[in-house]
């Protein structure tokens, strides 16, 4: 049976509105089969609200390396942790903090 | 308010005959479908059917606690603590799991009957059975997506898988008339306005529902059994796998019943 297995990754929705992460990974013959046994298989500890499931032939890839993909380490301003600060600045010139009123 | 306060003493008695007929069926299927852990087909299989005997345990534990609150017995004394004699499950629950298509078509098929049960369930006028039911049905509609799949994948899967399900599905559709064995009780219920109609009632709609299933599957319904030939495992007529069967899933519970695990 184990050569008619096709790997599907599984994808899955916490609440409404958010978006899926990877569950997790599991055999199947087809798709439907697979979304069956994933409800049962990753839907035990932890509820979801959905769940995908791709083929995992489906999913390509940038080259990995040693070098890690994206903005360079010291263009602090492409990335969240470089407005780790901005609370203290917003308070230092009066705002009352909550950065999240922009 | 404890459950059935507002029925009659002879409508309470039933209750608990029912609520110990649906208790039983869903343990005792539940322990069946828990020895295939490590033996389904493969591995994701394992984790799914162990999923499910653990739901349908958890079924039968709800039902215990239930027939508890009425009667005062422990549910561990209810699920371990009562011979072959008394266990009210239908004898297609008991019998060996066999190989995964006899599986399949037993878990199909009594969920099928199940659900029947509890839709009539759902709509009691006593809010804590309807709640009960409502939060079983949740899970069974699982299940039943579950045998589901299976019965198209084992109907469709080649020669040998086809013909070993249309086997197995004789042996459990004549079987399966014991889950709805006519009761004493079952007109108390209907009579107090419990249920709408007798349980033992709903076997044709049962046979409706099964045969259109299996339609689908392009599997053959196979005949009714003539009445007179009607297991008998409500009233006690049980098989002796039962009997190992109880052995096996009471064993540690008998070695100290006080014990608090």
């Amino acid at each position: 049976m184990a050569d008619d297995l096709t790997v599907f990754e599984v994808f899955g929705r916490e609440r409404k509105g958010e978006p899926h992460r990877h569950a997790g990974s599991l055999r199947a013959a087809d798709a439907q089969m697979a979304v069956v046994l994933a409800q049962e298989l990753f839907c035990r500890r932890k509820e979801y609200v959905q769940i995908w499931v791709v083929p995992r032939t489906a999913i390509h890839w940038a080259p990995d390396g040693d070098a890690p993909l994206g903005p360079e380490p010291q263009r602090v301003y492409r990335i969240g942790e470089g407005y780790r600060g901005t609370v203290e600045k917003w308070k230092r010139f009066g705002g009352d903090g909550d950065a999240s009123r922009g | 308010m404890p459950l059935g306060d507002e029925l009659s003493a002879e409508g309470r008695a039933a209750l608990g005959e029912y609520l110990l007929l649906m208790a039983d069926d869903e343990l005792v299927i539940g322990h069946r479908d828990s020895e295939w852990c490590a033996f389904a087909p493969l591995i994701e299989e394992d984790v799914a059917f162990a999923s499910i005997a653990q739901d349908e345990i958890s079924h039968a534990a709800l039902f215990y606690e239930l027939i508890e609150s009425m009667r005062g017995l422990g549910r561990d004394q209810l699920a371990f603590g009562r011979p072959a004699s008394e266990m009210r499950n239908a004898t297609l629950l008991e019998r060996e799991n066999g190989d995964w298509a006899f599986t399949i078509a037993r878990h199909y098929l009594y969920d099928l009957a199940d659900e029947l049960r509890l839709e009539q369930l759902a709509k009691c006028h006593l809010p804590t059975l309807r709640a009960v039911a409502e939060r079983i049905r949740r899970e069974e509609h699982y299940h039943l997506e579950h045998g589901a799949m299976w019965l198209v994948r084992l109907s469709r899967g080649g020669s040998e898988a086809r013909s070993r399900v249309q086997a197995a599905l004789e042996r459990v559709v004549r079987e399966s008339r014991g889950l709805f064995q006519p009761m004493a009780w079952e007109q108390i219920l209907v009579a107090e306005g419990v249920i709408a109609a007798r349980p033992s009632h709903l076997y044709q709609e049962f046979r409706e529902r099964a045969g259109t299933a299996l339609a689908t599957c392009g599997l053959r319904m196979p005949p009714d059994v003539p009445p007179g030939e009607h297991p008998r495992g409500r009233t006690g007529g049980h098989t002796p796998e039962l009997r190992e069967l109880l052995q096996t899933m009471g064993e540690v519970w008998r070695s100290d019943p006080t014990a608090s695990w």
